[in-house]
């Protein structure tokens, strides 16, 4: 039976002495998905991904791609690979590049290897060598390796980082293809506005542990915030609805209510009330940004209090 | 294996280290051609033994430099096969392609083996064409000048292994460093043994003994001496050539070993590398 999972992690941990890369990551990826691993710089993002790919042996915790075992050799047949820290033979043609991997596949044919290159605007530089190449034109050739073969799963360790605003909208365009195509595509990136409109589902990884996974959708809507524009406020007016509970930051006509959308009318009659001109109220969609800002900000105070509870030896507050 | 393999040659190659070294290589010979050339010669049937005696010495000055050239570009070309490929990124997309990490340490081994092979062999050809060129009459038969080619070809073999495995762990300075001294200090420690006064049993005999298990290197190069001179060791001794000379000719038991050991060299490299983070 085909499995439905593209990624399945259990318990993946990896230690170095002491210090700890990553910690108990159970992960779960839907076929056909573009995924998100987020997570500050020095998370434990990279060192999943490569214990997934097999560039780094885990101290413990196991994991299965395609369905099966992570280590099997097919299955590293339908794996694409696009690491963060990569290096091709300077002294290759970009073609040759591209073809030894595809050899490597077992494809000897060069429609392959044409294919990739223009999927990634690289086939007038054929043969131009590697070395002549730009940090970003280097990057779509790490793509095109990446996807020669036509992978069922794509790992892209922040695969636009070096790129260009056309550049990244060109691979923005690419994914979303290869996501309709039924390919799942597992996506490191620091550029959280890319993921916002690539990914269907995200996993936040903080100090080596998962600290969220869930859809995108529900990220997005699961904080609801209003803008509203109006004329002067006169400080009774704020008493009131501080009174009423409800919340407003902003100022200056320029608001911004976080709460429940049922009570937007309670607001509106208390600004009428008080002869407050209204001119706007829009719906403030909350941004993988700001999520990602808060969440982290979040799991700061926790550990925060965690650390200062461990000090004085009672639980936190 | 063999895509690392061709991609090892295909580099030596495209990077013109072949051709770098193929043209040094004609300098070291035309020199050698020179120091030949100039020695002073009598003809053989005014004075058979000297002649004798000033071949013997040609190869096996020709054969001491080969056996230290060989050695460092065995030991440069090989120092940086892993450790600098993790660093610079250059491994990272390759693991995770469907090969097994034991493919990709003897696919580099073997593209070295090919690249050392071929440079062994002009280089020491080179060398017997130059003593053959003014000594025809004196040299050694055919095979022996084979066995002592193949006893090259494995000691650049073995330092080659010996030297992936050193890349797997130590980057890539530290690598060649420890295996160049090591290198050194083999070649010392069989140089002493060779001087008649270190009596069989002694510290010095045991201590140059013992090197030479750390690294057989310094045992295939004086047989391949002893090859070369058709087996003459009497005139290979400290008298002729001093600590470069043979003595005591190295039994075929350490070529034997030196295979064992370039075997457990690769073995112990392929289980560093699958624990190895890339």
């Amino acid at each position: 039976m085909v499995s439905l999972n593209a990624v399945e992690a259990l318990g993946l941990t990896k230690c170095y002495g002491r210090a700890t890369a990553c910690q108990d990551v159970n992960l779960l990826v839907r076929r056909g998905q573009i995924f998100g691993f987020l997570g500050p710089n020095g998370a434990g993002k990279s060192t999943v991904v490569k214990i997934l790919l097999g560039l780094v042996p885990p101290t413990r915790g196991t994991a299965r791609l395609l369905g099966r075992p992570y280590k099997d050799r097919e299955v590293h047949r339908r794996i694409g690979y696009l690491p963060e820290l990569f290096r091709y033979p300077p002294w290759l043609s970009v073609h040759e590049v591209v073809k030894w991997h595809a050899r490597v596949l077992g494809i000897s044919g060069r429609q392959a290897v044409v294919e990739a290159l223009e999927a990634v605007g690289l086939a007038d530089r054929q043969q131009a060598r590697v070395k002549t190449l730009s940090k970003g034109l280097q990057q779509r050739l790490g793509l095109a390796v990446a996807i020669v073969g036509d992978p069922d799963l794509l790992f892209l360790d922040e695969p636009t980082s070096a790129m260009d605003p056309v550049g990244r909208h060109e691979v923005g365009e690419l994914l979303h293809a290869w996501r309709h195509r039924g390919k799942t595509i597992f996506l490191n990136s620091h550029l959280l506005s890319e993921l916002e409109g690539l990914c269907d589902s995200v996993a936040l990884i903080r100090q080596g542990r998962l600290v969220y996974t869930g859809s995108l959708q529900t990220i997005l809507s699961a904080r609801s915030e209003f803008g509203v524009t109006t004329g002067p406020v006169p400080t009774a007016c704020q008493r009131e609805w501080e009174g009423e509970g409800l919340e407003l930051s902003g100022g200056d006509g320029d608001w911004v209510y976080a709460g429940d959308r049922d009570r937007l009318p309670e607001l509106h009659a208390i600004l009428a009330r008080h002869r407050v001109a209204v001119y706007e109220v829009v719906p403030v969609r909350q941004s993988l940004e700001s999520w990602f800002i808060r969440s982290l900000q979040g799991e700061e105070t926790k550990y925060a209090a965690h650390r200062a509870a461990d000090h004085m030896g009672g639980p936190p507050a | 294996m063999l895509h690392i393999a061709r991609l090892t040659i295909w580099e030596a190659l495209r990077r013109k280290i072949l051709l770098a070294t193929g043209v040094l290589t004609m300098g070291f010979l035309a020199l050698f051609w020179l120091e030949v050339a100039h020695q002073p010669r009598m003809a053989v049937t005014q004075n058979p033994l000297g002649n004798l005696s000033a071949a013997l010495g040609s190869l096996a000055l020709g054969a001491f430099f080969c056996y230290f050239v060989i050695a460092f570009f065995s030991i440069f070309s090989v120092s940086g096969a892993v450790s600098a490929e993790i660093e610079s990124g250059l491994l990272a997309p390759v693991i995770p392609r469907p090969l097994c990490r034991a493919e990709i340490v003897l696919g580099k081994w073997i593209g070295f083996a090919i690249v050392q092979l071929c440079f062994v062999s002009v280089l020491f050809f080179g060398i017997v064409a130059v003593v053959h060129a003014y000594y025809a009459r004196v040299l050694p038969a055919a095979p022996a000048v084979v066995q002592a080619w193949a006893l090259f070809v494995l000691q650049a073999w073995v330092l080659g292994a010996v030297t992936l495995l050193g890349s797997v762990r130590l980057s890539t300075l530290a690598n060649g460093i420890t295996i160049a001294l090591s290198f050194t200090m083999a070649f010392l420690a069989g140089a002493l043994a060779q001087f008649r006064f270190v009596a069989h049993g002694s510290v010095v005999n045991g201590l140059a003994t013992a090197m030479s298990l750390v690294l057989p290197t310094d045992n295939l190069y004086r047989r391949a001496v002893y090859e070369l001179a058709g087996g003459r060791q009497s005139l290979l001794g400290t008298a002729l050539i001093g600590p470069f000379g043979v003595i005591k000719v190295p039994s075929l038991l350490y070529v034997l070993y030196a295979v064992v050991y370039l075997a457990v060299a690769l073995t112990v490299s392929v289980r560093l590398f699958e624990y190895r983070d890339a």
